[in-house]
């Protein structure tokens, strides 16, 4: 046996990676598109095409959990409106009477006129071809319609609503008697026509319309996910907050995942009732929905491949696996006169099936079976031994200088925010002119990081003014602020842990790139261009970091070490080509030649011309590179100067410093 | 000190992730009463280390001895009853639970009873701060007070060995001093310290002995004083950066 796969696998092996997923995939195509003509068997060939119609639902869901990260119980909605779309227009069920207004649209076929013995009606005849696109533009309307309200909401509380009006299509649908004819459903919907062909009854040509379907919202969601529209989503998946500091639309992204995959499923909804010319109610119940989402769970939340075979597998266990393997039992009980073998349906145990697996699946091989990401080897320690390298960041040919644009700067004036009772910034003032570093130092809980949180727009202010460069930053969205050329990192780094380096870095350049979701998809030349220079750009600043980063772009960032993640999200900061660089801490957890690498690497960004506010505790790096440093003590803005005055400061010593800093100046006075 | 049974004693470990080889054949000993201190750099198997004796990872092959006995088997709650507790690098306080509850969550192995309220008295006069702040959610606190929240937690277990990575890290210089003063405190009243440090001068400025890490191995072991001074460790691990803050 091993001998025969062997004969197969081995000459297959040989072939190139990429050639081999070519070769692999022509081979599939081929099978699936000679499967009707070589296995004439109606009701088999119309399970499949079943199949295909829950595998393009499991793509769209597949966009909205697995790309986004929105947990969306209530999906079967959107494929409810595709459908009801397709089959209003369509069935003889919503008919006005005619008027001449009509008369155009009945010009173009939309319509016609019909009379049963009474006044002349309007029939919809709206072609199934005209529907398909259609029905995405009607259903990613509701999308966005649901979607707008919700998505503020997070997780559980998303998820519950999802589910809210998940219910809410269906119970409309059977309630709406004169446009849905209720429970039970709308008749007579029209098969579509190609050429003057009848579609008719018969699955064989709706098999090939599905794996039409199929593989068009498979190429959809490929070049969706490789965009800068698909790091978007993951970005916002993996970290909101880290998302829109990166100059994400945070709204504006989710709703265009839950509208795209609202088109998916509303595609889905026209084939699948042209295909069966009824819809009723129950075929969109909550049911449909959580089993698309174990298909997608199964196969690989996020794997384009993965929930295509998940859903496929799921289907066809249902519809061929279990009726075949009851036959099996009920002939064993035969041999064995055992009467519950005799009579036992599996098709009724397909609920309990599903459960298994997906506790199977939870246990054993929890990112599904295709996984999005695959896993990349770790490093050998000699792979990733790197030597601390001084004198600042290397290979920065490629990073032009920052020129002085003769802005204002960073201006803060009489910032206070409060938080409840507790007043976190009192009045503060702080300036950063063009080109220069400003250190700002403080205990713990002295409000230093919020100070960062209001001038990037995570924390609302209550008092005073935040202006760059002139332009009122107090009151814009995190990621407006980033646009504005304010990029930072984070205390408790706050990295996409699941995407790679390069991901991470990319997603810095979102701000700076304009492609569309038509222009992901259709690969416009602006799109390749952008693409390759947002790379190109990225290259050069990993390149920055030598061999700490360049090794690892492909790596989870999630497995780095905390020095090397707090180097990434350097990178990705400055990949966004800030104007200004917030740090907040940027050597926290490294030793201290590490620590002192660091400092020459963002004094030589310092060099380049670029303005930089830093958070630190380190006292020497603060004095090897701040022109200014601010000291905050509970929200006050208790010294401000050089370096060295600020490290003699009376006040600055007891709040702060600590003894072993106030020995050091005592020595240097007696020195003196 | 010679026949005495170390407190804690790894025999030839070696550790995996996968393919990769983080701990290569390490041997430690830590006595009673000692306070260690472990220097590396990033990624060289200082982590690891603390996972190992936590039994987050398990050697696969080698020895794990605590007080003569090998742990290597053991789940992380028999190693804390046993008597090690950790302070987590980044603290890992349950942030949505008040102090109180995080220093309860500490002794969650014990029984209630007067032993607890006599570790709850020890640890509110270590850090009266603590004391003042028992009812706010730690989540709300500033880093170095969920710090010493951290640090008292681990003394909830009544550990005889505390291990902690990183306690100076993301503190300022004021909170780094206190932490050390107090785990020189704690050591004092009877409780064996290992630690990571990156801050290696402060770290060797209370520690009995050291060990130095590197790519998986110790290259280096000694007193904190002969390792203050060996030239190599200065270079790479005290810096010049200290240097300059002394001068």
């Amino acid at each position: 046996m091993s001998g025969a796969v062997d004969f197969i696998s081995k000459p297959f092996m040989a072939i190139p990676e990429d050639k081999r997923k070519a070769l692999g995939l022509i081979l599939v195509a081929i099978i699936l598109l000679l499967f009707p003509l070589l296995h004439d068997n109606d009701a088999d060939i119309d399970t499949a095409a079943n199949a295909l119609s829950y595998a393009t639902l499991a793509l769209g869901l597949n966009i909205v959990v697995g790309f986004a990260g929105l947990l969306d119980l209530g999906y079967a909605a959107f494929f409810a409106i595709g459908a009801y779309y397709y089959g209003i227009f369509t069935s003889f069920q919503v008919m006005p009477l005619w008027s001449g207004v009509w008369s155009p649209f009945a010009a173009i076929g939309l319509v016609e006129k019909i009379n049963q013995g009474g006044p002349d009606l309007v029939h919809f005849t709206l072609s199934f071809w005209i529907a398909l696109p259609t029905a995405a533009l009607v259903s990613a309307f509701f999308g966005v319609l649901f979607g707008a309200p919700t998505l503020r909401l997070r997780g559980d509380y998303l998820a519950i609503v999802t589910l809210g009006f998940g219910e809410i299509v269906p119970i409309v649908a059977r309630n709406l008697d004169s446009v849905t004819n209720g429970a039970a459903g709308l008749n007579g919907i029209q098969a579509p026509k190609l050429f003057g062909y009848n579609f008719g009854i018969s699955a064989f040509p709706y098999y090939y319309v599905g794996l039409g379907l199929v593989a068009l919202l498979i190429f959809v969601s490929i070049r969706l996910r490789d965009s800068r529209i698909g790091r978007a989503w993951m970005a916002i998946r993996e970290d909101e907050t880290a998302a829109s500091a990166m100059g994400i639309n945070l709204v504006r992204f989710k709703l265009m995942a839950f509208a795209i995959g609202a088109a998916f499923a509303g595609m889905t909804g026209v084939y699948f009732v042209a295909k069966l010319q009824t819809a009723t109610p129950d075929m969109f119940s909550f049911n449909v929905s959580s089993m698309l989402l174990v298909m997608v769970v199964l196969g690989g939340m996020g794997s384009v491949w993965g929930v295509v075979v998940g859903a496929l597998m799921l289907q066809l266990l249902q519809t061929w696996f279990l009726p075949q393997l009851s036959e099996w039992l009920h002939a064993l009980g035969d041999v064995l006169g055992n009467d519950w073998l005799r009579t036992v349906d599996m098709v009724q145990w397909t609920q309990l099936l599903f459960g298994i697996i997906l506790i199977f699946m939870m246990l054993f091989r929890r990112e599904g079976l295709i996984p999005a990401t695959r896993k990349v080897p770790a490093l050998t320690f000699q792979a990733q031994h790197a030597e601390v390298t001084r004198g600042g960041f290397a290979n920065l040919e490629n990073i032009p200088r920052w020129q002085k644009e003769g802005g204002k700067g960073l201006e803060i004036r009489g910032v206070t925010v409060k938080f409840g009772g507790l007043v976190a910034l009192n009045g503060i003032d702080l300036t950063v002119p063009e080109g220069g570093v400003v250190a700002v130092i403080g205990p713990n809980g002295s409000g230093k990081s919020t100070l960062f949180n209001v001038i990037t727009g995570l924390v609302h202010s209550d008092a005073g003014s935040i202006k760059f460069n002139g332009v009122e930053l107090l009151g814009l969205q995190p990621h407006q602020v980033l646009e504005h050329g304010v990029a930072r990192t984070f205390q408790n780094i706050r990295l996409f842990p699941n995407l790679t380096v390069l991901e991470n870095v990319l997603i810095g350049q979102h701000a700076r790139l304009t492609t569309g979701p038509i222009g992901a998809v259709l690969h416009t030349p602006h799109n390749v261009a952008e693409e390759k220079a947002a790379l190109d750009w990225v290259s050069n600043i990993i390149a920055m970091f030598s061999n700490r980063l360049a090794p690892r772009v492909a790596q989870a960032v999630g497995g780095l070490s905390y020095a090397n993640r707090r180097r990434v999200e350097i990178a990705r900061a400055l990949a966004s080509r800030p104007k200004i660089l917030l740090l907040d801490e940027p050597t926290a957890g490294m030793n201290p030649a590490e620590t002192l690498e660091l400092a020459e690497q963002i004094k030589s960004l310092h060099t380049l011309g670029l303005t930089i506010l830093i958070i630190e505790h380190k006292l020497d790096v603060v004095t090897k590179l701040a022109d200014t440093v601010v000291v905050l003590d509970h929200g006050d803005k208790i010294a401000e100067g050089l370096p060295d005055e600020v490290r003699r400061n009376e006040q600055v010593l007891t709040a702060y410093l600590g003894r072993a800093a106030r020995a050091a100046v005592m020595e240097s006075a007696n020195g003196n | 000190m010679a026949t005495e049974t170390p407190l804690l004693e790894f025999k030839g470990v070696n550790t995996y992730y996968g393919d990769m080889h983080a701990l290569k054949n390490v041997n430690y000993t830590i006595m009673k009463g000692e306070i260690i201190s472990l220097l590396g750099g990033n990624a060289c198997g200082k982590s690891t280390t603390m996972k190992t004796i936590m039994g987050v990872v398990r050697p696969k092959t080698g020895t794990v001895l605590f007080n003569g006995k090998p742990i290597e088997t053991l789940a992380t709650s028999e190693r804390v009853q046993r008597g090690i507790a950790p302070v987590l690098e980044a603290r890992r306080l349950f942030p949505r639970m008040t102090v109180y509850e995080n220093l309860e969550m500490g002794a969650y192995t014990r029984k209630k009873g007067p032993e607890f309220n006599e570790d709850l008295e020890r640890v509110y006069s270590l850090f009266p701060r603590v004391k003042e702040r028992r009812n706010q959610l730690a989540g709300t606190m500033s880093g170095g007070e969920q710090q010493m929240v951290a640090i008292g937690r681990a003394l909830m277990a009544r550990p005889r060995l505390i291990c902690m990575d990183e306690p100076s890290m993301g503190l300022s210089p004021l909170y780094v001093e206190q932490v050390f003063d107090i785990i020189q405190t704690i050591n004092k009243q009877g409780t064996t310290i290992f630690m990571v440090e990156q801050n290696a001068s402060m770290a060797l400025s209370i520690a009995h002995r050291g060990y130095v890490l590197q790519t998986g191995m110790v290259v280096l072991s000694g007193t904190a004083e002969e390792l203050r001074n060996n030239e190599n460790i200065k270079q790479a691990y005290l810096g010049e950066m200290n240097v300059d803050a002394a001068a």
